[in-house]
């Protein structure tokens, strides 16, 4: 199939210029690469803007509730090994709500990808800050100040609570993130990949990115080299980061006994 | 004597439970029914505990107003457990030379024993007088002495051999001093030929098998007392049969782990009890809304807010049967007793899949963490259907679908078209043409998204229509007896209406006892003809304020009504209370007249 195909049809509900098209391109790029088998990919989502994506592509998809996409990805996942999930969101909806969600599952390392559309707004809801929103960003009435809170760092966070990919991508460079798709769906373990993708509406300042956003040739499987880099890094590092294989939840045991349910009861 | 109460207690970490758990498995050894309750403060270990078993000829199913034997290791802390044993002066007491001072508001015992238990196990290098104590009270259930050998190897199987051999020996030794000092009282008699026959389980451990022998073959845990041991027993058998089991990270994960699951097709559920439900139930209406099957366990214990974790109350019917937001329709089961557990989750997962929705399974503390000694259980026979089915072909009248020119999808499968019976073809991921998102966003036949009120109507009535015809279920209840009065109970209450019942009869009352199993939707036609033959009727609940009875009170009875008697955990309700119940209902009729 070509990449057009990956598409249902299905008219997105984004504003123009919105960084989540090029996403969405990405990925039915990424599947005709990667000779998807639409029937066997599944997309899960929570709820935001970007989470409406998994109906725009003919696959199958579960959009369910606030922040709790990596839970239902997970059991999916663990359910039904064959199959090719991938769990997205916003910022808000990943970083927030789910946030405790993002820490676990980046620990419990089940084989699925995690596509982060980060435009650092909540933009379904018209315009309040997020986890990643800059400190003193003013432009919301539910914070006239700023959110005068530390920004959360997405990969950094990721690379400590365990996960084994960590890339970011950058909806200016779809091909880019198709290439990083492509690359998160074949490693085995939990792929993490948070997006620059700009909102035109409540952030036009994003449109920078265009200049600011600038690649970097870090991936590396030393933890600790990572973990400096993305210490040392400004946000805007497109690339992969850190790949690292390791064993992924469900681990397979060798020895179960045999089944006897009823066999603990008998006296 | 039909059946027979012992009590013990002590401090935690005396070995109370232990002791309730040999004496219990020794009894099932020599073919007798019985039931055992744990009763635990909030400390695991340094609180106090007190263990409850309920020795019978026939089976038990659940506590005695009285007790006849009062076992104490320790008399500390006894007071938190007054309430739970009603110690009367014709009790027997049987307590450690070293149990301490007796409370002094306690009635003075006609007969009591006051034996060594604790120095005896001292003088053979065991700490242990619960097991002097257990071989003592064996002993003069004339049990012979391989029940108990085989009661402490089961019980200490994980320990090394001379530590078991101590143990015989030291049970050995309390056995002794049964000679010089009989217990004044009439032993239940056991029968041998129901041996082989005989199961000891929980109702967590059997909700678990309801679940595996119907398929569930997900289950994401979150630990909540005392719903836990749902979900341990569970970890130790379902890779056996091929599933998994995944430890969350709270319950909101738990719960839309199992719908991730579910939506892949494998039956899966959760277990968990008020405090998580409450979190749960966002999600829980995510599976009504995107039709995933989901089947809910809630162990309720005293509430609100943490409440009384270790005790049993049957205060989460609102939450189970009115705490989704929006129009959600959904399934609400009871189980009615300890064994029950076991057939009650077993058509919940049946339910769950074939209507391809929510069932909330409520059990209680009571049920939960009673083990019982109980005839072996046949299978249910229900099973999960959630096989893939052909998907629909046609399009459908009337629907707001728009079908993108290049697209075919929308054409070919609608997951929620609006059948007759309101369920829908099922896909599940893996197969072609399937192809579908779900969700809890309100959406058309096509499962596009749509806030339009003819979509919502349509969905809305669909949804509410596939239940329709549960009611309709031979399993809505259990009947019992032929009688004037008619008495409503639901879930742990139902075996305590029972023996209400035995007890009424001895008075020359006949009443008729009902037990719901299905509380939502609610069989209201099977109840008002069964309170139509009645004169009066009584719904009894263990809340303060009468939840059952108020969503009762909701339907149109026309002329019938009913009296309620509602009062709060975490005592248990009793035979005797019941029985006083109903009598006091009966003479205000008589005097009404």
């Amino acid at each position: 199939m070509i990449a057009k195909e990956y598409k249902s049809g299905v008219k997105p509900i984004w504003c123009p210029g919105c960084g989540h098209f090029a996403v969405l391109n990405a990925i039915t790029k990424a599947f005709a690469a990667l000779e998807q088998a639409p029937e066997n990919a599944v997309l899960v989502s929570g709820i935001g803007c970007s989470s409406r994506l998994p109906a725009y592509i003919n696959s199958y998809g579960f959009h369910g509730v606030h922040g709790r996409a990596l839970p239902v990805a997970a059991g999916l996942k663990v359910a039904r090994p064959d199959l090719n999930v991938i769990a997205m969101g916003g910022d808000g909806d990943g970083f927030s709500i789910g946030g405790n969600h993002f820490l676990h599952a980046c620990r419990r390392n089940v084989d699925i990808v995690y596509v982060v559309m980060d435009n650092e707004v909540y933009g379904m809801t018209k315009g309040q800050a997020s986890p990643t929103t800059p400190e003193h960003w003013e432009h919301s009435k539910l914070t006239p100040h700023g959110p005068e809170v530390r920004r959360f760092q997405p990969c950094a966070i990721a690379l400590a609570a365990g996960a084994s990919f960590i890339a970011r991508g950058y909806s200016g460079d779809p091909n880019g993130l198709a290439h990083m798709l492509y690359e998160a769906v074949q490693h085995p373990g939990f792929a993490f990949i948070q997006v620059l993708s700009q909102c035109p509406t409540f952030c036009p300042e994003q449109v920078q990115w265009k200049k600011t956003v600038h690649p970097e040739d870090a991936c590396t499987p030393d933890p600790v080299q990572a973990a400096a880099f993305l210490h040392a890094d400004d946000g805007l590092a497109k690339g992969i980061f850190y790949r690292n294989p390791r064993p992924i939840w469900p681990v397979k045991h060798q020895a179960i006994k045999p089944a006897n349910l009823r066999q603990g009861f008998e006296i | 004597m039909t059946s027979l109460t012992i009590a013990m207690v002590g401090s935690g970490g005396t070995g109370v439970v232990a002791l309730g758990e040999m004496l219990l498995r020794a009894a099932a050894k020599q073919g007798l029914y019985g039931m055992l309750r744990k009763t635990f403060g909030p400390q695991i270990r340094g609180g106090e505990s007190a263990a409850i078993v309920r020795l019978g000829s026939e089976v038990v199913a659940n506590l005695s107003s009285d007790i006849e034997l009062l076992l104490v290791l320790d008399w500390k802390n006894f007071q938190r457990f007054a309430d739970e044993i009603p110690f009367t002066e014709s009790t027997i007491l049987v307590q450690d030379l070293q149990a301490g001072e007796r409370p002094p508001n306690l009635p003075e015992p006609n007969t009591c024993l006051t034996l060594d238990f604790l120095g005896l196990a001292k003088a053979m290098g065991s700490s242990h007088s619960n097991l002097t104590m257990l071989g003592y009270v064996v002993n003069w259930l004339g049990f012979p002495q391989n029940a108990v050998v085989s009661a402490i190897r089961h019980r200490l199987q994980k320990h090394p051999q001379n530590t078991i051999e101590l143990a015989i020996a030291v049970a050995q030794q309390g056995a002794e001093l049964l000679r010089d000092n009989p217990i004044p009282l009439e032993a239940p008699l056991a029968s041998s030929d129901r041996l082989e026959n005989l199961w000891l389980a929980s109702g967590n451990q059997l909700i678990g098998l309801g679940a595996l022998e119907a398929g569930v073959r997900f289950v994401a845990a979150y630990p909540i007392t005392p719903a836990s041991d749902v979900l341990e027993w569970i970890a130790g058998e379902i890779e056996s049969v091929g599933g998994h089991l995944l430890q969350a990270e709270d319950e909101l994960a738990a719960v839309n782990m199992a719908i991730g699951a579910s939506f892949g097709g494998v039956p899966a559920m959760t277990a968990t009890s008020g405090p998580g439900m409450a979190l749960m139930s966002e999600a829980m209406g995510l599976a009504v809304a995107s039709e995933t099957p989901l089947v809910v366990v809630d162990v309720m214990r005293g509430g609100p807010s943490t409440g009384i974790p270790t005790k049993s109350e049957q205060v989460d019917f609102n939450l189970a049967v009115y705490g989704l937001h929006g129009d959600a329709p959904h399934v609400v089961l009871g189980a009615l007793s300890v064994a029950d557990c076991h057939f009650t989750a077993g058509w919940a997962t049946e339910i769950a899949s074939e209507r391809q929705t929510l069932v909330v399974v409520l059990s209680d503390q009571f049920l939960g963490q009673s083990s019982q000694i109980m005839p072996a259980l046949e299978t249910t026979g229900f099973g999960a259907r959630l096989d893939q089915t052909e998907v629909s072909q046609t399009s459908q009248e009337g629907s707001s679908v728009e079908t993108p020119p290049d697209q075919q999808r929308q054409q070919r499968y609608f997951r929620y078209l609006d059948t007759d019976s309101g369920i829908s073809p099922l896909a599940l991921p893996g197969q072609p043409g399937g192809m579908f998102t779900a969700d809890g966003l309100e959406h058309n036949a096509a499962a596009v998204p749509s806030p339009k009120a003819a979509d919502h109507e349509q969905q809305l009535a669909k949804r509410l229509r596939k239940l329709d015809s549960l009611v309709d279920s031979d399993h809505w209840a259990e009947l019992h007896g032929q009688g004037s009065v008619l008495l409503i109970c639901w879930g742990s209450l139902y075996q305590v209406s029972l023996e209400a019942q035995t007890l009424l009869r001895g008075k020359g009352i006949e009443i008729v006892v009902m037990g719901l199993r299905l509380l939502s939707p609610l069989p209201i036609q099977n109840i008002q003809q069964a309170m139509q033959h009645a004169t009066q009727t009584l719904v009894i609940e263990q809340n303060q304020q009468g939840q059952f009875a108020h969503y009762l009170r909701s339907f149109d009875l026309g002329n019938l009504n009913f009296k309620q008697y509602c009062r709060p955990g975490p005592t248990l309700f009793t035979p005797r209370e019941i029985v006083g119940q109903v009598e006091t209902l009966i003479s205000s009729a008589g005097a009404n007249k």
